[in-house]
């Protein structure tokens, strides 16, 4: 019984994960929030009054 | 008395055993009708054959709405149509199965084909809903290109290609309609330059268009407005978005606002304070949507810096 319930777990698991290429998953990797000026990330404020804390996750 | 609990009881269980709510006993907190009554469902402006479009503030969402070049609210859309005297919304959308292989891309294992859901239930299911006449279409046309695609069972397009006909996405499904409805053929738009998402498009095999949603309907005119949130929340949600395409420059990377977590993107924490900061404004805002919008962009100015782009 435990065993179904480990398979099943992991057929979820599986299910619910989209593999992606290397090259596709960089593009999520690329955070270039030290880079000057960046205006979606805010890197360039650190020394202002409400800096964006980079990736942080 | 007796009598009349039972039988309040029994209806409620079938109710609940049936699965079946009508419309009118839905409450949203923000129900709105901005037209008089059609005819078609008690004193209400709803009529088959209307478009309805949503907003939704989850990552995947905010993603592809910074991909056109033209900016949208909207993520999802489809047609009303009131069947047995009962709003529903028919729609085109597709769910994916397993896939082991990274170099498969996911939209090749999309499968789905036009839809009937609730109302209440298509709306309960974003951030807001708003619904619109069709431009320059007649209603009962679209409404009946509707129900023979629903009859048809037209498979789902993951791939987003407006040029093959055998398969709708959600906006060629509403297109189309409108199209066989007498309104005019809609515009197909490139996507903004962006290598980053260019690579992302390339593997999941989706031409860089996409629709230019804004020539379905007459956007500044709404027949009704369905959220559980006020309208200064959901003005906020729009400019929130429309700064971060506004910012979404060709030079910025998908990594600088989403990470992917095995399995959606989710938003880094920039993004995220910025939503935060967005819909925590809007509470002590009149629903003025260019005020919010103004509001919106100051709090991006201060945490990401000034951005005349």
């Amino acid at each position: 019984m435990m065993r179904l319930l480990v398979i099943a777990a992991l057929a979820a698991t599986l299910a619910a994960c989209i593999p992606m290429p290397q090259r596709v998953h960089d593009e999520f990797s690329r955070y270039d929030g030290e880079r000057p000026n960046n205006f979606l990330t805010g890197r360039h404020r650190a020394d202002q009054d409400e800096p964006a804390q980079g990736v942080g996750e | 008395m007796t009598r009349l609990a039972n039988g309040l009881a029994l209806c409620a269980l079938s109710v609940w055993l049936s699965g079946c709510t009508s419309f009118r006993d839905v409450t949203f907190a923000n129900y709105q009708e901005f037209a008089g009554p059609s005819g078609e469902y008690y004193d209400t402006p709803l009529a088959s054959g209307q478009i309805i479009m949503t907003g939704s503030k989850a990552p995947t969402d905010i993603l592809l709405g910074v991909m056109p070049r033209e900016f949208s609210p909207y993520i999802h859309l489809g047609i009303v149509v009131i069947d047995e005297g009962e709003p529903y919304v028919y729609d085109e959308t597709g769910d994916p199965s397993l896939n082991l292989d990274p170099e498969v891309p996911p939209t090749s294992t999309i499968e789905g084909h036009v839809r009937r859901v609730p109302l209440e239930r298509f709306v309960e299911r974003y951030f807001y809903a708003e619904i619109f006449e069709p431009s320059g279409a007649d209603r009962a046309k679209v409404a009946e290109f509707a129900r023979h695609h629903l009859a048809a069972k037209t498979p789902f397009d993951p791939y987003f290609d407006y040029n093959d006909d055998s398969a709708f996405f959600c906006a060629e499904f509403v297109a189309r309609a409108i199209e066989y409805g007498g309104g005019k053929r809609v515009s197909i738009a490139p996507n903004r330059p962006n290598l980053s998402v260019s690579v992302v498009m390339d593997w999941l095999g989706v031409p860089e268009e996409t629709i230019a949603t804004s020539s379905l309907v007459d956007h500044g005119n709404p027949v009704m407005r369905m959220s559980n949130y006020s309208d200064s929340e959901i003005f906020a949600l729009n400019a929130f978005k429309q700064e971060i395409h506004r910012r979404f420059t060709a030079d910025q990377t998908i990594g600088n606002l989403f990470r992917w977590d095995g399995m959606r993107p989710q938003m880094r924490i920039n993004g995220q304070r910025l939503l935060d900061k967005s819909l925590a404004k809007a509470k002590d805002l009149p629903p003025d949507r260019r005020l919010i919008e103004a509001e919106i962009r100051a709090i991006a100015d201060r945490l990401y810096g000034e951005f005349s782009g």
